[in-house]
């Protein structure tokens, strides 16, 4: 399945929000909660975190599932299992919330 | 960590303004009883300086602009200026009074990329919208112009400004807008500013007034199926139901929005005179981040019979526009807030 934004959904990454973030998870810091990318949805306002932020921007229309956890694999101390379930998780969410289009 | 877990919680300053409200021009064919526009004077950019403000707002990363003013229509240029800022990556609104909205208009709109077009409607009965608006007719147009937008598949909003001529009748006129199509319908607490101060005692509500107002307004956003009634004001933290979850403490003034006045200069919303700057003369992002004007604005301090109140940390004092135009501090109690007047304190 592959997952591609909502034409007219906005969005942006918080760039001085995820070098901090990122510096803090560096450093040991609690930071994974933290909001690093911005979503507007008919007026309301979401955060996503840093791994939610990479997934989102990841969902390009043409990266399948298992393409996307490859590259995020690369950026995570974590075991691939543990990150699909993650990512498939995410993705239902966005998907139910009509963020998300699959294909 | 489930997909729960990847919301992440908000930060205190972003980056940039999500949103700019942007007056293209002061210059209106109306001239209504509440504007904060009518007293405004400022010289207005060319087509050129417009596009490359908006070229430095999306770099910037702002992610909307909404037209207004002034009416914008009467920007001959507005067609090539949404194109423009679209082309840029921004979503173009504006809001009109609807009185130039023909069906060529219509069409233009529609080819220019407007992600929605907003009317200004202030009452369901046509002789009080337009002695509201100081113009015979403009009820009428204003309804011509939904069919036109509609006829076009154009986004319709409509906005109210809350004043004594409609405060009471939110029920006939959210049937109303039903029935234009709309699919929002905004609902604008009243600003002490321009036209609206030197009236604000004709036309603004008490704040027992403006409390039962929103406890309708809660509850007809709750029952009206097909139309989203939208109203944001942070007086309303006192209210059970009355913040969303999404919301940012306080007025998002300098939080989530600017304004551009029609010259290019910044103010924190359209009824703050005070100026941060100029689009095209200064870096955006240094006065975003350091003017003094949007610092104070992001760091208020209780005063009055805000401090000690348990409302504060969400309202953070209320509207700041409408208090620094009563008292001229940014600091001040909203004056449309009602509690500690007449009732218990929380």
């Amino acid at each position: 399945m592959i997952f591609r934004h909502r034409p007219n959904i906005a969005w942006r990454e918080e760039k001085e929000a995820r070098q901090e973030v990122v510096a803090a998870l560096e450093e040991g810091r609690e930071a994974a909660d933290e909001g690093t990318l911005i979503l507007v949805d008919a007026g309301r306002i979401f955060e996503l975190n840093l791994l939610g932020a990479d997934i989102w921007k990841l969902c390009d229309g043409r990266r399948s599932v298992e393409e996307i956890v490859d590259e995020l694999q690369q950026g995570y101390d974590v075991g691939r299992r543990e990150l699909e379930s993650d990512v498939r998780d995410f993705l239902e969410e966005m998907k139910e919330r009509g963020w998300l289009l699959t294909e | 960590m489930a997909a729960d877990g990847m919301k992440g919680k908000r930060r205190k300053v972003l980056s940039a303004p999500l949103i700019v409200n942007w007056s293209l021009s002061y210059d209106c064919n109306f001239n209504c009883r509440h504007c904060y526009s009518r007293s405004e004077e400022s010289d207005e950019l060319d087509t050129a300086g417009i596009l490359e403000a908006g070229e430095r707002l999306a770099r910037a990363g702002v992610l909307f602009v909404n037209f207004g003013g002034g009416e914008p229509l009467l920007r001959r240029d507005l067609g090539e200026i949404a194109g423009g800022l679209g082309g840029r990556g921004l979503s173009c609104s504006m809001n009109s009074n609807g009185w130039l909205l023909d069906t060529a208009t219509a069409a233009q709109i529609r080819e220019a990329g407007f992600a929605s077009v907003g009317l200004s409607m202030d009452s369901h009965l046509p002789e009080v919208h337009d002695r509201f608006r100081n113009r015979a007719g403009s009820f009428d147009r204003v309804r011509k112009a939904a069919r036109n937008l509609a006829e076009e598949g154009v986004a319709l909003t409509v906005s109210t400004v809350i004043s004594r001529v409609n405060h009471q009748e939110l029920d006939p006129l959210v049937d109303l807008v039903r029935s234009m199509g709309a699919v929002k319908l905004y609902l604008h607490n009243f600003k002490c500013s321009g036209r609206g101060f030197d009236n604000r005692s004709e036309l603004d509500l008490s704040p027992g007034e403006w409390k039962d107002f929103y406890r309708r307004a809660l509850a007809l956003a709750g029952e009206v199926a097909g139309l989203e009634i939208s109203f944001d004001d942070p007086i309303l933290a006192s209210l059970e139901g009355g913040r969303r979850d999404d919301a940012s403490p306080g007025s998002s003034c300098g939080k989530l929005s600017l304004h551009l006045r029609p010259n290019g200069d910044l103010t924190p919303c359209g009824f703050i005179p005070l100026v941060l700057g100029n689009i095209l003369r200064d870096d955006f992002a240094v006065l975003w981040r350091e003017s003094p004007v949007l610092q104070a604005m992001r760091g208020k301090s209780a005063t009055g019979k805000c401090r000690g109140c348990g409302h504060y940390a969400e309202c953070l004092g209320g509207c700041t526009a409408r208090a620094y135009a009563m008292t001229g501090d940014l600091n001040a109690p909203d004056p449309h807030c009602w509690v500690g007047e007449g009732e218990s304190p929380p």
